[in-house]
């Protein structure tokens, strides 16, 4: 299959004083077209970061450095102007809380809109028959929602569906999901969820999903991505992921999921002692040695560097867990 | 058999007229027990978590704590049973005031009850003590804390005032998995160590199945399946029920 998305030493650094720090250090993956790959990670381990670097919306403050590419173009080498061109139209993203993502006094079929004529330059009736299918298709038929509706008519799950109407609206190659259903009940993520699966299938959409919750993970995603403090620690097919994981860090994560263990009720959860460290309380060894149970002298002068761990399994410990 | 700690029934809330959001609901939640109400977004489960924690009169039924009727005319009464009725919400940044220090925040279901200011801290002290955060913690503010340490101050706030019991709504919801775990055992172990009692309020059924001994099941404000919690969940007889199990991401057979 070809590559849509090739991701290589990305990086990504702040500057405090005469400090500096990485949000995301040498990160690379590959996702070919109509792929699903699935970020993992605690809170502050990048995973948001690295959305925001692959569509370009980075904070200002943030240097990024490494390569993006998108069917072969390096983004990060691409000026402002040209890199707006792919935003919406190559690469589009569905956002965490569908409250504030959506204009509140704008009707959503323009808002769907707007993207059409902004990016395709239709005209306003194309654009508007245009949204006006799309919102049919993710399940806003005419007798639910109108164009004419204003968001806060509609519940979280239905402005979950306005927000991929709207970044389905160029048909773009590559859709980033964050965290977008973690704000709904579980009924309406499975829906959300089933749609979004869909019509990436239909269209041959690659998904780039960010989420903390394995079991989506292991709903959606055929491969999986483990961030742990801006560093990829972890690389494997989900299935393979599920059935044994190497890095003690994913497999502590694994742990402390209601959803990917069988833990029996009332009894203790294992937890991942301490916290991800801050940016700049980052060593130079392995970032999670600090937290981890099997840590050894060797973790600390440097980095793990990736290694295979079985057919497409790649893992950053020197001292990766082994099952029997 | 001894009276329930905290007993509903026939608990009714409409917003406006044909907007009726709970149709006559009852439970009853033991000493030491954990409730779990699941339920889809639209159920009640939030109107019924506030009824029941003493914050929203409903037009209709009545809830008692301890015998008490927490919307009756006994204000005296129910002011000496209140500390012992807390409550846990979902955000742990919009439940802390963020210009209070936290041991005034943790301090603050002792307000009225006659405790000297020394007899306070140390009560601060031991509350910020069993949920395993630093005593120096109570001079500083919410926002010098992650979240994960927040929701422990918000359970720190909870147990004060030695509860019998703490209404949960949605308490893990915002937290990392990794500090789900950790809340949920702090929660497990206080139940232990102090015979609390929760009504633990979630959508998510991997963490109510963790939690609870007894589950109700809410759907369109009315309770549709009640029972011991394996019962329930091992064999599902509403189709509501078995509408939020499927919805249950599992993980792939492998």
């Amino acid at each position: 299959m070809s590559v849509l998305l090739e991701v290589e030493g990305l990086s990504l650094r702040v500057r405090r004083g005469a400090e500096y720090a990485y949000l995301l250090e040498r990160v690379g993956f590959a996702l070919e077209v109509g792929g699903t790959l699935g970020v993992v990670g605690e809170s502050g381990c990048g995973k948001s970061m690295l959305a925001l670097a692959l569509i370009g919306l980075l904070p200002r403050g943030v240097a990024a450095s490494g390569a993006v590419r998108l069917d072969g173009t390096d983004l990060l080498a691409l000026p402002e102007r040209a890199r707006r061109a792919t935003r919406g139209r190559r690469i589009a993203m569905v956002f965490q809380e569908p409250m504030r993502a959506l204009n509140p006094t704008q009707p959503i079929g323009r808002q769907v809109a707007e993207g059409l004529r902004a990016q395709l330059g239709l005209g306003r009736a194309e654009a508007d028959a245009r949204a006006r299918a799309l919102l049919d298709r993710v399940g806003l038929p005419a007798g639910v929602a109108s164009p004419h509706t204003l968001p806060h008519r509609l519940s979280g799950g239905q402005r979950q569906r306005v927000l991929i109407a709207i970044a389905l609206a160029c048909e773009p190659a590559l859709l980033i999901a964050d965290e977008f259903s973690t704000a709904l009940d579980m009924g309406t993520q499975a829906q959300v969820l089933a749609l979004l699966a869909e019509l990436v299938a239909e269209r041959r959409m690659a998904l780039l999903m960010i989420t903390h919750d394995l079991g989506l993970l292991a709903q959606v995603c055929a491969r999986a991505l483990v961030l742990y403090a801006g560093r990829a620690v972890e690389a494997a097919p989900t299935a393979a992921l599920f059935a044994a994981r190497r890095h003690p860090y994913t497999e502590g994560l694994f742990g402390c999921s209601l959803h990917a263990g069988h833990t029996a009720p009332g009894t203790r959860l294992p937890t991942i002692r301490g916290q991800v460290p801050p940016p700049f309380a980052r060593g130079p060894g392995c970032c999670f040695a600090g937290r981890c149970g099997r840590v050894e002298p060797d973790c600390l002068p440097e980095q793990p560097p990736l290694h295979a761990a079985g057919p497409a399994h790649r893992v950053a410990c020197l001292h990766p867990v082994v099952t029997v | 058999m001894s009276t329930p700690l905290l007993e509903a029934d026939g608990l009714v809330r409409e917003y406006g007229p044909g907007r009726r959001v709970l149709h006559s609901v009852g439970l009853t939640v033991a000493a030491g027990e954990t409730l779990g109400i699941i339920g889809g977004s639209g159920s009640g489960k939030s109107s019924l978590a506030r009824i029941l924690m003493g914050l929203q009169r409903p037009d209709a039924g009545r809830v008692r704590f301890r015998g008490i009727d927490l919307y009756g005319a006994d204000r005296a009464a129910l002011r000496a049973a209140r500390p012992q009725l807390q409550a846990v919400f979902q955000d742990p940044y919009g439940s802390l005031d963020p210009r209070q220090r936290v041991g005034r925040i943790v301090a603050e279901p002792l307000r009225g009850q006659g405790l000297d200011r020394a007899a306070r801290d140390e009560r601060v002290r031991w509350a910020l003590e069993a949920v395993s955060l630093p005593p120096d913690a109570a001079t500083r503010h919410p926002h010098a804390f992650s979240g994960g340490q927040r929701q422990r101050v918000a359970i720190a706030r909870a147990l004060v005032g030695r509860p019998a019991l703490v209404i949960a709504d949605e308490p893990v919801s915002a937290l990392d998995v990794s500090v789900q775990a950790q809340v949920l055992n702090l929660m497990l172990e206080l139940q232990a160590r102090l015979g609390l009692a929760f009504v633990f309020i979630s959508h998510d059924l991997g963490v109510v199945r963790h939690m609870a001994h007894r589950i109700a099941v809410l759907e369109a404000g009315r309770i549709v399946e009640a029972g011991d919690a394996a019962a329930v969940l091992g064999s599902p007889r509403h189709p509501a029920t078995r509408g939020l199990l499927e919805a249950l991401p599992t993980a792939p057979s492998c």
